[in-house]
C-alpha cells in the first residue's frame, strides 16, 4: 500500500482502493493514479519503491503441477496483467513445428495432421534449448526429433460376427499422441538439452486419426522452441487469469426472513445466518453473480467492492512445465524486460549527459515506446 | 404405380386403297437396370457415383413389347383378310433417366449403411435426384392452378364483364393442354338488341365471338327455357336468382331449336368452318361439344345432359357470386393449387418423346414397307429419341411446354451441394412459373392455407420472393390415384347420377363431385362424408383421397388426384362417455400403448409398427388444404383438456413446430426472433460450411468446402434428429460476447480470437476440381494428354509445365500455384493447308517452323493455389480419355471472412486478436467472437439471446439444450439453471480488458452461440490491378477478378470528380490509363484522315488534302463510336482549331 500521510475520507479512499460492483455498472475500474490528486486533502498518493517492495507478497493458495493459485497483493493491474500476458504469450515452450510427411494414406489430409500434431502438448523443459526459425540450420541446441508410424490391420482374433466395435475389430485404429516417439540425435550432446528424461507428449491418449486396415501414418517431426505470440501452440498455458479480490459487506443487519431469503439468494453461498442475522460467512467463495443485488432494495442492504490491489491468480499448465516453474519463468521474462527498458534509460540518461545538459535532443517517447508491456 | 395407369400406345397405318395393311402393336413396357456400354463393348452395372465420377448419365434401359402383324386383303369386296402375326419381342426404346433411390436405382435394395458405402455412396444422402452428363439435377416442384375446378372472379369496374366463372378443363387420360371454359356476367350497362340487363355470355374452345349461355343450352339439347332454368337455378321459388337469369333468357329468344343453336355456335368458329355447307357446321359444332367442350366431364358421345348439368352449376356459382350470396374464390388459396413432381414432369416429357418416337416409327415403317422390305424393328425404332430427348430437358431444365403451353425453363437444376441442409433443401423446393417482373404482391404473400404445408420463413430475398417456396418438414404431395374405387364406393351408398334426377332435386340435396366432375346428388351427405372418411380410415380407400363436406355451398367434394399438398395430423375422437365433470372429452386416437411399440421400432417404413402402421391404423391422417378447412384442428394436446375450447376438435397438430421446412428448422427459438431474420438466416444456411456429405472425398465437386472440426450444436431443435443436421453439422460452437471491445467490431464486423484460429477455430478445406477430356475434333485428329514440349508445340503458354509427369498429367500430393499446368494436352495440327495460290500445298507444320502440334493444355486459376487432392483418368460417354484433378487448400479464417449466427447475424472478421488482448473472465475464458451490441436491438433476434443463455447451461451441465419453437420452457426457467451453477442468471460476466488488464466497466453477455462459416472469403474476392489484359474492340481493361481486369470507373464516380473539378483526374483515369489512341483528322471536314506513319505521309481523299492534318488523341472507344456512327452514314466530326 502507497505510504498514507493523512487518512482520506472513506468515500474517496473506496473510489481509490476498491472496484465497486453495482447491479447495473462497475464503478471506478480504472482507480487513481496521479501522485497529487489528493494533495489538498494532504494525502501523497504517490508509488513508492520501498513502500512496493514492503507491501507486495505473493501468497501460494494451492500448488500442483498443473496448477496454481496464488494470491498477488499491493500491485496494481499492469502487473498483474503484464504477468499475465506474459504467461499466455512469451514464457517458451517446445512444439512440433515442422513435420516430414513419408506416408499418409488416412483420410486426413497432410496439413491436417501437422496441424494437429502441432497442438499436442510435450514434456520437454525448454529452457535448455535455443530458439529456432526458418533458415536456420537444425541441431540439439534448437531441435528435438520425433517419429510416428503406425498401421492398421484387421485383428486376427476379433469375433467374426461384425457387431463389435473398430478398436476390437481392428488393430491400431486409433491413433494416439502416445504413438509419438522420440528420435535421439546428435549423441551425448543431446542429454544436456533434453535432461534424463525422454521427450514425449504430455498425454498419451489425445486422438490424432483413426485408421481403417491397410491406412499408414509415417512422419517425422522437429520440436522447435518459440513463444505463444507466435502461434497458439508454443502457450505454455491452458488458461491464466485473475479476479479481484470481492468484498461483500452487509450494509445494515439483515434479519429474519430477509436473512433467510438473502442465504438461498446466494449461489455461492457467501452468507450464513447466526443468532437470527446474516453474515458475510466466506466473502472470497463469491463470485460477484451480484445476484444478492439484483432486486431493487437489495443494494442498499449489501455492497459489494473488489479491491483493487489484490488478485487472485490462477494459472493452468499445459504440461510442458510444472505451473508453479511457468510462474517464475514469466517473473524473470518480465524482469527481463525491466532490465531492458533500465538499459535503454542509462543509455539515453548517459547519452543527455553527454550532450550538453538539458538540450533535448531525443524525444522522450522514443523511450516510453521500449517500456511497453512491463 | 404410376406406369401401369397408362394404356400401351398404338400406332395403325392405314392407307385405304392399299391391298396390304402393317400394324405394329407397341404392348407392354420393361425397365431394365442402369447398366452401361463401355465403348470396348463391355456391359456392367452403372453406379451412381460411377455416373457422377464418369460424367456419365444414370440410366436404365427401356424395352417394349412389340408386335407386328401384317394384314392382305384378299378380296376387297367383301373384306376378306389374311392377317399374320409375328410373335411380340422387346425392342429396345430408349434409356430413362433413374432416380437416385427410386425403385429402379441399383441404390434401392442397398438398405444398410455398409451397402451404401462401399458403393461410393453417403449413407445420409436422400437421393431423389437424377445424375445426368456427370452433375446432379433436380427437378423443382412446379406449381399450377388446379384443373377441373370452377373459378368465380370479380372483375374491376372498368371491364366489360362484371364476374367471370371459368374452368380449364383436363379430362383424365389426356395430356394436350386444358380447354378452357369460360362463363361470363356482362356488366350492369348498355341494352343490346332489345335486351336489357346483363346478359351471361360464354367463351367455347375455338370460338371466337362469346356464345349467350342459352344458346349453349340450346345446342346442348335443353330445348325450352323452363329446362334450361331448371339446371341453372335447380328452385324455381328463388326470384332473385330467376330474375338475373332473365336478361340471357330473352336474348335468346330468337334460337328456339338445337340445330339452329349450333349453327349459330359454328358460325362463330374458324374460317373453314363458318363458311362450310350447314350440314357441315351442324356435324363441326355438335363435335366441338363432345370433344373439346368440358372434355373431362366427358368425350363420349350422348354426354349432352352431364354438361348440361355442369354449364348450369358454373352458371349457379357465379350468380350467387355475383348476388353477393358466396364470396368470390381465392387465386392464391392453396388448395386451388397443383404440384407437379418428377413423377408427372418427367411422364409429360416422356409422353412427348414417345409420340415423336411414334412419328418416326410410322413414318419409316411406311417407307419399309412400300418399297417392300420387310420390318426390323430394332432398326425402325430410334433409342436416340427417348434417350436423347429426355437427357436434353433434364440437362438443360427447359421443359417444352405441351400444345401450345409455354415452355418452363430452369425446371431441372444442379442440387446444390454447399451443406447438406442446403441440398435437402433443395429437395424440398417450389417454383411457381409466374413473371418475375410481375409486382402483384398477392402471389407472393404467406397465404393462410400455407399453415404446415410450405415453410413461412424460407423463401429468397429479391425478384422471386414467394414465389419461390419451399415444403414444410411434414408436407407430403399426393401420388394421385384412379377415383373409380371412390365412385364405386358412392355408387354402393347411394348417390344419384345426374342421369336418374330430376334438377329440381338439386336444391335440396348435397351435389357431389369426383376430381371437379359433378358425380350426382345425395341425400345425406352428412353421413356419407362421414362412411367415406371411416373408410379411409381403415384402409378401403387411398389415404390420400381428400373428403371435403362444404355446409355452405351444400356440396360433397372428393379429390383423388396428383400433386396435392397434405399433412398429417394426429386423429381426435370423442369419448363416448362423458367424463367426471359431465363433458364428453375430445382424446387422440393414439395412445400410450402405441407410442411404447413406435419407440421400439427401427424405421420409419417398418410395416410392423412405423409411420406407415400409424396411417393403417387410422391414428394419424393425410389431410390436404381443401380438406383442412373443413375440420377443427387443436394446436396442441393440452387444448383438448379445457372444456370451453374442446368441443369440435376433430384433429390435432402433431407439432405445431412442423410448419417449418428444412432451412427454418435449423434455427433455434425462432419464435423469438423478428420474422425477416429467421429468412435471412434460412438463406444464410445454405452457404455455411461444414461437412455436406460424407462421401466428399470420394467425389469430384467442382467446388466444395469442408470444415475440419465440425460441432453439433449445443442448441438443438428437436427437428434436427431427422435433418441429420447432428451427422453433418455446419457451425462451431464458439464462445461468444456481446461488447464493444476496442472499435474494431463496428458495422457487423466481429473480432476474432487469433489464439482459437491457431488451434483450429473454422478451420476448413476448399476443394476445386478441374476437368479435361481428349476431344476428338475433326475426322480423326485426336488430342492426347501428353508434356508439350516447346520445340515441338506451338501456342505454349509462359506457365509452369514442370510438374508434369510422362502422362501429361500433375501428381497426387504437389503443391499448385496460379499459373501452373495441371493438364498437359496437345493437338496435332492439320497435315495440309491449301495455298493462296491453290495450287502447290503447304503443310501448316512447315509454316510453324517445325512445330508439330499445338499445345492446349489446362492450368490452375490464376488466382489459386493448394495441393493436388486427387487426379482421375477414365473414359467418358464417347470412350474418350479424359481427367478430373482436385485441389485442395486450408483456408484459415483471416480479417474479411464472413461468419454468421443463426439469426441471420452476419459478419466478417475484423481483426483477430490474440488470447493475451482479448477480454477475459474472473475465469480465464476469452471469447472466440465479439459482436457488437448494436447488431442487437433494430434487429430484434431475441433468439440468439437466448441461444446463447441456454448454450451457457448446456457446456456448463453437459447437455443438449432444447430450442424447439412453440414448446414450453422461459428465459426464467433457463436463467434460473444458470443461477444454480453458480453464473449471473442472464449470461453477464465481469470481464477484464485484455490489454489494460483492469475491469471492463461494463458487464458482458457472454455465452456459447453456433456460429456458421460462410462460404464469402476474402482469398476468393481480393483484387487488385495496374496494369493487365484489355478487350480487343474497345481497348479498355477487361472486366472481373478471374481475367485480372481493372475495377470499374463507373458513372458515379465520374460525377464525383466532376463535381470536385477535377477534370485533369477525370482525362488520367478515364484516357491516359485506359485506351488512349492517336488519329489523325482532316482540318477540313473533320473525318478521320490516312495516316502512314512509316512514310509520314498523311491524306484525306475527300477533301484531297495533305497538308492539313492534325493528328488528337482520344479514347479508342471514341474512335470505335465515330467508326460505327460512319457505317450508319453519320459523319461524326473532329473540327481542329489552333488556339493564337
Ligand atoms: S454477488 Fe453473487 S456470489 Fe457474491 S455474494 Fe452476491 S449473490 Fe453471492
Amino acid at each position: 500500500m502507497p505510504a498514507t500521510i493523512g487518512q482520506l475520507p472513506s468515500h474517496l479512499e473506496k473510489a481509490r482502493s476498491r472496484v465497486g460492483v453495482g447491479f447495473k455498472k462497475i464503478s471506478n475500474p480504472v482507480g487513481t493514479y496521479g501522485a497529487r490528486t489528493y494533495q489538498s486533502l494532504g494525502y501523497d498518493n504517490s508509488l513508492r519503491l520501498n513502500d512496493f517492495k514492503e507491501n507486495c507478497t505473493l501468497e501460494i493458495l494451492f500448488c500442483d503441477d498443473e496448477e496454481v493459485l496464488f494470491d498477488l497483493v499491493g500491485t496494481d493491474a499492469p502487473i498483474a496483467n503484464a504477468l499475465r500476458r506474459i504467461l499466455l504469450s512469451e514464457v517458451p515452450t517446445l512444439a512440433i513445428e515442422n513435420v516430414f510427411v513419408h506416408r499418409n494414406t488416412s483420410i486426413m489430409h497432410d496439413e491436417q495432421l501437422a496441424h494437429r500434431l502441432g497442438l499436442v502438448p510435450l514434456k520437454i523443459d525448454p529452457r535448455p534449448f535455443e530458439y529456432w526459425e526458418k533458415g536456420l540450420p537444425v541441431t540439439v541446441a534448437n531441435t528435438v526429433k520425433l517419429s510416428l508410424r503406425t498401421k492398421c490391420e484387421f485383428n486376427p482374433s476379433a469375433p467374426r460376427d461384425g457387431e463389435a466395435p473398430p478398436s476390437v475389430l481392428y488393430k491400431n485404429s486409433s491413433v494416439l499422441s502416445g504413438s509419438i516417439e522420440h528420435v535421439p540425435f546428435g549423441g551425448h550432446e543431446q542429454s544436456k538439452f533434453i535432461g534424463n528424461e525422454v521427450p514425449r507428449p504430455v498425454h498419451e491418449d489425445i486422438l490424432l486419426c483413426k485408421l481403417r486396415p491397410g491406412q499408414e501414418i509415417h512422419v517425422e517431426m522437429d520440436a522447435t522452441k518459440n513463444i505463444g505470440r507466435e502461434h497458439a501452440k508454443w502457450s505454455p498455458v491452458a488458461t491464466a487469469g485473475y479476479r479481484m479480490l470481492p468484498e461483500v459487506n452487509l450494509k445494515t443487519r439483515v434479519v429474519g426472513a430477509t436473512a433467510k431469503r438473502l442465504v438461498n439468494l446466494c449461489p455461492a453461498k457467501v452468507f450464513d445466518i447466526e443468532d437470527d442475522v446474516a453474515v458475510v460467512a466466506r466473502p472470497r467463495d463469491c463470485t460477484v453473480c451480484r445476484e444478492c443485488i439484483r432486486e431493487p432494495e437489495w443494494e442498499e442492504r449489501v455492497e459489494l467492492t473488489r479491491k483493487r490491489d489484490h488478485f487472485i491468480f490462477s494459472v493452468e499448465s499445459t504440461g510442458a512445465m510444472p505451473a508453479p516453474t511457468l510462474v517464475t519463468e514469466a517473473l524473470s521474462v518480465l524482469t527481463g524486460k525491466c532490465d531492458l527498458v533500465l538499459a535503454a534509460l542509462d543509455a539515453a540518461l548517459k547519452q543527455r549527459t553527454t550532450h550538453d545538459n538539458g538540450v533535448d535532443e531525443e524525444n522522450p517517447d522514443v523511450e516510453m515506446d521500449e517500456s511497453e508491456g512491463s | 404405380m404410376y406406369e401401369d395407369q397408362h394404356l400401351p400406345g398404338r400406332v395403325r397405318d392405314e392407307e385405304e386403297e392399299m391391298d396390304k395393311k402393317v400394324i405394329i402393336n407397341f404392348g407392354q413396357l420393361k425397365m431394365g437396370r442402369p447398366i452401361y456400354q463401355e465403348s470396348t463393348g463391355d456391359t456392367h452395372l452403372l453406379y451412381p457415383n460411377q455416373a457422377r465420377l464418369r460424367n456419365l448419365t444414370y440410366s436404365a434401359p427401356l424395352y417394349c413389347e412389340t408386335k407386328v402383324s401384317t394384314v392382305t386383303i384378299i378380296d376387297p369386296e367383301t373384306g376378306e383378310e389374311d392377317v399374320s402375326h409375328e410373335p411380340s419381342k422387346p425392342v429396345f426404346m430408349g434409356r430413362v433417366p433413374i432416380m437416385l433411390r427410386s425403385r429402379y436405382c441399383l441404390l434401392d435394395p442397398l438398405k444398410n449403411d455398409f451397402g451404401l458405402n462401399q458403393m461410393g455412396e453417403c449413407h445420409v444422402d436422400q437421393g431423389g435426384y437424377f445424375v445426368i452428363n456427370g452433375s446432379e439435377k433436380v427437378l423443382l416442384a412446379q406449381e399450377r392452378m388446379s384443373g377441373n375446378h370452377v373459378f368465380v372472379f370479380v372483375k374491376k369496374a372498368p371491364t366489360k364483364f362484371s364476374h367471370i366463372a371459368e374452368v380449364r378443363s383436363v379430362a383424365d387420360t389426356s395430356s394436350g393442354p386444358a380447354s378452357q371454359l369460360q362463363v361470363k356476367l356482362s356488366s350492369r350497362s348498355g341494352s343490346k338488341g332489345g335486351v336489357t340487363g346483363q346478359t351471361i355470355l360464354t367463351t367455347l374452345p375455338n370460338i371466337t365471338q362469346d356464345i349467350p349461355i342459352v344458346i349453349v343450352f340450346r345446342a346442348l339439347g335443353f330445348q325450352n327455357d323452363k329446362e334450361v332454368m331448371k339446371h341453372i337455378c335447380y328452385d324455381f321459388n328463388d326470384d332473385e336468382l330467376m330474375t338475373s337469369l332473365m336478361p340471357s333468357i330473352e336474348e335468346a329468344q330468337v334460337i328456339q331449336d338445337q340445330e339452329v343453336a349450333l349453327d349459330f355456335i359454328a358460325k362463330r368458329g374458324p374460317q373453314q368452318s363458318a363458311t362450310a355447307p350447314k350440314k357441315h357446321r351442324i356435324k363441326y359444332a355438335r363435335e366441338l361439344l363432345q370433344l373439346e367442350f368440358l372434355p373431362h366431364i366427358s368425350t363420349q358421345p350422348n354426354s349432352e345432359l352431364k354438361k348440361g348439368y355442369y354449364l348450369g352449376y358454373m352458371v349457379n356459382k357465379m350468380l350467387h357470386v355475383a348476388l353477393g350470396r358466396q364470396p368470390p374464390d381465392d387465386r392464391d388459396h392453396y388448395g386451388n393449387k397443383r404440384l407437379d413432381l418428377a413423377g408427372p414432369l418427367m411422364a409429360g416429357l416422356f409422353r412427348q418423346q414417345l409420340r415423336k418416337l411414334m412419328k418416326d416409327v410410322r413414318a419409316n415403317a411406311k417407307r419399309i414397307v412400300n418399297a417392300g422390305q420387310d420390318i426390323d424393328l430394332s432398326s425402325i425404332v430410334k433409342s436416340a429419341i427417348i434417350t436423347n430427348g429426355l437427357k436434353y430437358a433434364l440437362a438443360t431444365g427447359n421443359w417444352i411446354g405441351a400444345g401450345g403451353q409455354p415452355t418452363k425453363t430452369g425446371v431441372s437444376q444442379v442440387l446444390n451441394r454447399l451443406t447438406f441442409a442446403s441440398s435437402l433443401s433443395h429437395l424440398r423446393r417450389l417454383n411457381s412459373p409466374i413473371g418475375r417482373e410481375g409486382k402483384l404482391a398477392k402471389p407472393r404473400q404467406l397465404h393462410n392455407t400455407h399453415w404446415g404445408m410450405i415453410c413461412p420463413a424460407e423463401t429468397p430475398e429479391g425478384q422471386s420472393c414467394g414465389l419461390v417456396k419451399n415444403l414444410a418438414l411434414m408436407a407430403y404431395i399426393s401420388v394421385g390415384s384412379l377415383s373409380r374405387p371412390v365412385t364405386l364406393f358412392l355408387e354402393e351408398w347411394s348417390t344419384h347420377s345426374l342421369l336418374e334426377i330430376n334438377a329440381g332435386q338439386v336444391a335440396k340435396a348435397t351435389k357431389v363431385f369426383v376430381n371437379g366432375a359433378w358425380f350426382g346428388i345425395h341425400h345425406r351427405a352428412d353421413h356419407l362424408a362421414e362412411t367415406l372418411r371411416r373408410l379411409r380410415r381403415k384402409g378401403d380407400i387411398h389415404f390420400e383421397v381428400s373428403i371435403v363436406m362444404d355446409h355452405q355451398r351444400k356440396e360433397l367434394r372428393i379429390y383423388t388426384d396428383a400433386g396435392r399438398i397434405c399433412r398429417p395430423l394426429f386423429i381426435v375422437e370423442q369419448d363416448r362417455v362423458p367424463n367426471a365433470a359431465g363433458w364428453r372429452q375430445p382424446r387422440l386416437k393414439i395412445r400410450k400403448k402405441h407410442v411404447q411399440v413406435l419407440m421400439n421400432a427401427q424405421d420409419a417404413d417398418d410395416e410392423t409398427f412405423g409411420f406407415n402402421a400409424l396411417i393403417n391404423l387410422g391414428l394419424i391422417e393425410y389431410v390436404d388444404c381443401e380438406e383442412e378447412e373443413t375440420i377443427m384442428i387443436a394446436m396442441l394436446m393440452s387444448d383438448l383438456e379445457k372444456k370451453d375450447h374442446s368441443a369440435g376438435y376433430t384433429h390435432c397438430e402433431i407439432h405445431p413446430a412442423m410448419i417449418l421446412g428444412v432451412c427454418g428448422s435449423i434455427i433455434p427459438f425462432p419464435d423469438h426472433n423478428q420474422s425477416p431474420r429467421n429468412t435471412y438466416q434460412s438463406a444464410m444456411g445454405k452457404q455455411a460450411m461444414g461437412v455436406y456429405i460424407t462421401n466428399y472425398s470420394l467425389r469430384m465437386d467442382t467446388q466444395a468446402h469442408v470444415l475440419y472440426y465440425p460441432q453439433k450444436p449445443l442448441v438443438c431443435t428437436r427437428a434436427m434428429e431427422h435433418l441429420k443436421f447432428r451427422a453433418l453439422p455446419s457451425g462451431i460452437n464458439a464462445c461468444v460476447a456481446i461488447a464493444c471491445y476496442s472499435g474494431y467490431n463496428q458495422e457487423d464486423s466481429v473480432i476474432m480470437s487469433q489464439s482459437g484460429i491457431d488451434r483450429g477455430l473454422f478451420r476448413s478445406v476448399y476443394f476445386r476440381s478441374y476437368k479435361e477430356e481428349e476431344n476428338r475434333k475433326y475426322g480423326d485428329v485426336k488430342e492426347s494428354f501428353e508434356v508439350p514440349d516447346r520445340k515441338t508445340c506451338l501456342s505454349m503458354k509462359p506457365d509452369d509445365y514442370s510438374l508434369l509427369e510422362e502422362d501429361g498429367l500433375v501428381p497426387e500430393g504437389v503443391a499448385i500455384t496460379g499459373r501452373t499446368i495441371l493438364v498437359g494436352k496437345v493437338q496435332p495440327m492439320e497435315e495440309v493447308e491449301q495455298d493462296e495460290n491453290g495450287g502447290g500445298t503447304r503443310s501448316m507444320t512447315e509454316m510453324a517452323g517445325g512445330k508439330v502440334k499445338k499445345c492446349v493444355s489446362l492450368g490452375a486459376k490464376s488466382t489459386e493455389k493448394g495441393i493436388v487432392d486427387k487426379v482421375l483418368l477414365a473414359t467418358n460417354e464417347e470412350g474418350h480419355r479424359f481427367t478430373r484433378v482436385r485441389l485442395r487448400s486450408v483456408r484459415k479464417p483471416q480479417i474479411g471472412d464472413k461468419f454468421s449466427s443463426r439469426h441471420g447475424q452476419k459478419g466478417t472478421v475484423g481483426i483477430t486478436y490474440r488470447q493475451e488482448d482479448m477480454p477475459f473472465t474472473s475465469e480465464g475464458i476469452i471469447p472466440d467472437i465479439i459482436v457488437n451490441p448494436h447488431a442487437i436491438p433494430s434487429r430484434m433476434t431475441i433468439g440468439q439471446l437466448i441461444e446463447c443463455l441456454l448454450g451457457k447451461v448446456s457446456s456448463i451441465r453437459g447437455t443438449e439444450g432444447d430450442a424447439t419453437p412453440f414448446t414450453k420452457g422461459t428465459v426464467e426457467d433457463i436463467a434460473q439453471r444458470l443461477l444454480e451453477n453458480g453464473y449471473q442468471p442472464h449470461g453477464w460476466e465481469l470481464m477484464h480488458n485484455g490489454h489494460t488488464g483492469r475491469p471492463l466497466e461494463a458487464q458482458i453477455f457472454l455465452g456459447p452461440t453456433y456460429y456458421q462459416r460462410l462460404k464469402h472469403m476474402v482469398d476468393d474476392k481480393i483484387h487488385s490491378r495496374a496494369r493487365g489484359p484489355s478487350t480487343m474492340l474497345t481497348r479498355q481493361p477487361l472486366e472481373g477478378r478471374a481475367r485480372g481486369g481493372g475495377l470499374r470507373f463507373g458513372e458515379m464516380e465520374r460525377d464525383c470528380l466532376i463535381s470536385h473539378g477535377g477534370a485533369n483526374f477525370i482525362q488520367e483515369r478515364l484516357m491516359e490509363m485506359s485506351d488512349k489512341s492517336r488519329v489523325h483528322v482532316c482540318d477540313i471536314c473533320g473525318l478521320i484522315a490516312i495516316a502512314d506513319l512509316t512514310k509520314n505521309v498523311f491524306q484525306c481523299r475527300g477533301c484531297n488534302n495533305k497538308t492539313r492534318i492534325s493528328q488528337v488523341y482520344i479514347p479508342y472507344a471514341c474512335k470505335l463510336l465515330f467508326q460505327e456512327l460512319m457505317a450508319m452514314a453519320i459523319a461524326p466530326r473532329i473540327m481542329v482549331k489552333v488556339e493564337d
